[in-house]
């Protein structure tokens, strides 16, 4: 999916983050939310670091 | 249960990832045609968030997904949403809102960066726009079932489907009508944000969804007013043609 590359990533990343935030905050499933909240917060770093090598697409 | 730090610890990420990230992209458009705005949701916000959706709408249209999919997608998530605030899982409610939304505007990239644009499915996307959106409120009706509260959703209801009415008509009549204080983007972003602060603020003072209840009330006067807004606006223009 190179479309992802940079950008994408980052975005998918940070959506899943919110999702393990409303899990975690909404109810008392806090491992579900705080697996959403690790997956999402690697995305986006992964996100980052390609657009920081600048291989990113518009990243 | 209560989660204050946690709750106030999201509060500074979502404000600093989105002030960090529209920074960066105006310094990198800064001279871009960043097209229409509204008061509440200036040209260059729309410009940044469109601009977070471009590799998806490009990765979709590889894939050949059809824009209709999206947009019953967009309906599906919708009935999500009403399941969320139903079970008074606000925050959640609220992401879901803002994603929905996401896919509102998704639809339409890819349908104008792939093969799919056409009259049907602009048909087909403006109708399931309005299911989508009853739906959401579905879910606030049951939350705030008992109370005074349920008349403000339904006025936030009247007032969305007013807008929307009254800008179908008015084209139907050859009147463009794109004017407005509360558009179908901005009901989406007061909606989405108004819950997940809320949901924060409950978290930090406690409280029975005041800043929902503010946030419904809002689009309660803002959505008519932009209704009565576009029937003046329409019946000047029409008032204007017939004596031209």
């Amino acid at each position: 999916m190179p479309e992802l590359h940079g950008k994408g990533w980052r975005v998918l990343g940070y959506f899943i983050w919110m999702l393990g935030a409303g899990v975690v905050l909404d109810s008392n499933a806090c491992g579900a939310g705080g697996i959403l909240l690790v997956v999402g917060g690697a995305l986006f770093g992964y996100g980052t670091m390609q657009s920081l090598r600048g291989t990113g697409a518009g990243g | 249960m209560s989660r204050p730090l946690f709750a106030l610890l999201h509060l500074g990420l979502i404000l600093g990832t989105a002030a960090i990230g529209m920074r960066l992209y105006w310094r990198e458009h800064a001279d871009a045609d960043q097209g229409k705005g509204s008061r509440l949701l200036s040209a260059r916000v729309r410009a940044w968030y469109f601009s977070n959706l471009e590799p998806f709408a490009a990765l979709f249209v590889r894939l050949g997904v059809r824009p209709i999919a999206i947009t019953y997608a967009q309906v599906a998530v919708s009935v999500l949403v009403a399941a969320a605030y139903a079970a008074g899982l606000v925050f959640t409610a609220g992401f879901l809102v803002l994603f929905a939304g996401t896919l509102d505007i998704l639809d339409g990239k890819v349908a104008r960066g792939g093969e799919g644009a056409s009259l049907r499915g602009a048909f087909l996307d403006s109708v399931m726009d309005r299911y989508a959106e009853f739906v959401g409120y579905v879910g606030l009706v049951v939350l705030f079932a008992s109370g005074w509260r349920v008349l403000l959703v339904l006025l936030a209801i009247l007032g969305g489907f007013m807008v929307s009415y009254a800008r179908a008509r008015a084209e139907g009549l050859g009147v463009p009508c794109e004017i407005g204080t509360l558009q179908r983007p901005e009901r989406y972003v007061l909606l989405g944000f108004g819950s997940i602060f809320g949901s924060i603020a409950g978290h930090v003072f406690g409280g029975d969804h005041v800043l929902l209840t503010l946030t419904v009330a809002v689009l309660a006067v803002l959505g008519n007013m932009t209704a009565l807004q576009r029937t003046a606006y329409v019946s000047r223009a029409l008032h204007k043609a017939s004596h031209a």
